[in-house]
């Protein structure tokens, strides 16, 4: 589902994927090419999940062009009109 | 006390010490004593009883002598083995009064401390599903910066820069396993 809507909004939002457990470089190169992810996998520092109050996995955060908070939204069932109305309205479009 | 009792022991031993001197000296005289062996033999009338003498023997007179002798060497011995002792003792005793045990005042550093909850007693709330304290809805905060690190290239990604260009960004968090 993410697979389909990422394409279209690629250019417009800039969109990581970061491991929530520490996960080594290796591991996390390893997983994008498994999953053929096409969204860019980062390595993030220990402090991000806490600093944004994350404790689960699949959750999003998005941050608006003026870096406010404007989604926070942990784990829940992928559906793809979310993502297409989170990238619609942080790209204005 | 060490002198005392060594000029005692000097005073008990030099008389002892002399008196087996002579027994020695006698010892060493006495076997060049002939002692008569031969009973008289009287021719008596037949009604009177023959007196009957037996002489002293050479082991019968020497015995005693020895065993004496033997008594005050063994006293002699072991009365300059308790002065050997009383030395010993006394000289431990001396030893051990010039090093006295040093008394080291080891101070006391610690101190009760009032008792801290463990954080396992900390009640933690547990929020509900996609309620704001468990996805730490700070919606309308300002995002605390951070620098990422992207894995196909290796270059940094710092939040500050993408805000200052004006671009959105969604961060995904999930795990591998």
């Amino acid at each position: 589902m993410l697979k389909d809507v990422y394409p279209e909004y690629q250019d417009s939002v800039d969109f990581y994927v970061v491991g929530i457990a520490g996960e080594p470089l290796s591991e996390l190169v390893k997983f994008k090419e498994e999953q053929n992810s096409p969204w860019p996998i980062a390595k993030a520092p220990p402090r991000l999940p806490p600093d944004y109050n994350v404790r689960q996995t699949s959750s999003k955060v998005a941050i608006d062009g003026n870096g406010v908070i404007v989604f926070s939204e942990s784990y829940s069932v992928e559906a793809r009109d979310t993502w297409v109305r989170l990238f619609q309205e942080l790209s204005g479009v | 006390m060490f002198f005392s009792t060594r000029k005692r022991s000097v005073v008990l031993a030099a008389p002892l010490l002399l008196f087996s001197i002579a027994c020695t000296s006698e010892v060493g005289t006495t076997p060049t004593t002939v002692v008569p062996t031969a009973t008289p033999t009287s021719v008596a009338p037949a009604d009177t009883p023959t007196p009957t003498t037996v002489p002293p023997t050479a082991t019968s007179t020497l015995t005693p002598t020895l065993t004496l002798q033997d008594q005050l060497l063994q006293e002699r011995v072991v009365l300059q083995e308790l002065v050997v002792l009383q030395e010993l003792v006394a000289a431990r005793a001396t030893a051990t009064a010039l090093t006295p045990t040093p008394t080291v005042a080891v101070p006391v550093q610690w101190q009760l401390q009032p008792l801290q909850p463990l954080p396992m007693n900390t009640p933690t709330p547990t929020p509900m599903a996609g309620s704001p304290a468990e996805t730490g809805n700070r919606v309308g905060e300002r995002a605390p910066d951070f620098t990422l690190t992207e894995i196909s290239t290796g270059q940094p990604v710092q939040l500050a820069q993408l805000t200052e260009q004006g671009r959105p960004v969604v961060i995904y968090f999930f795990t591998t396993w």
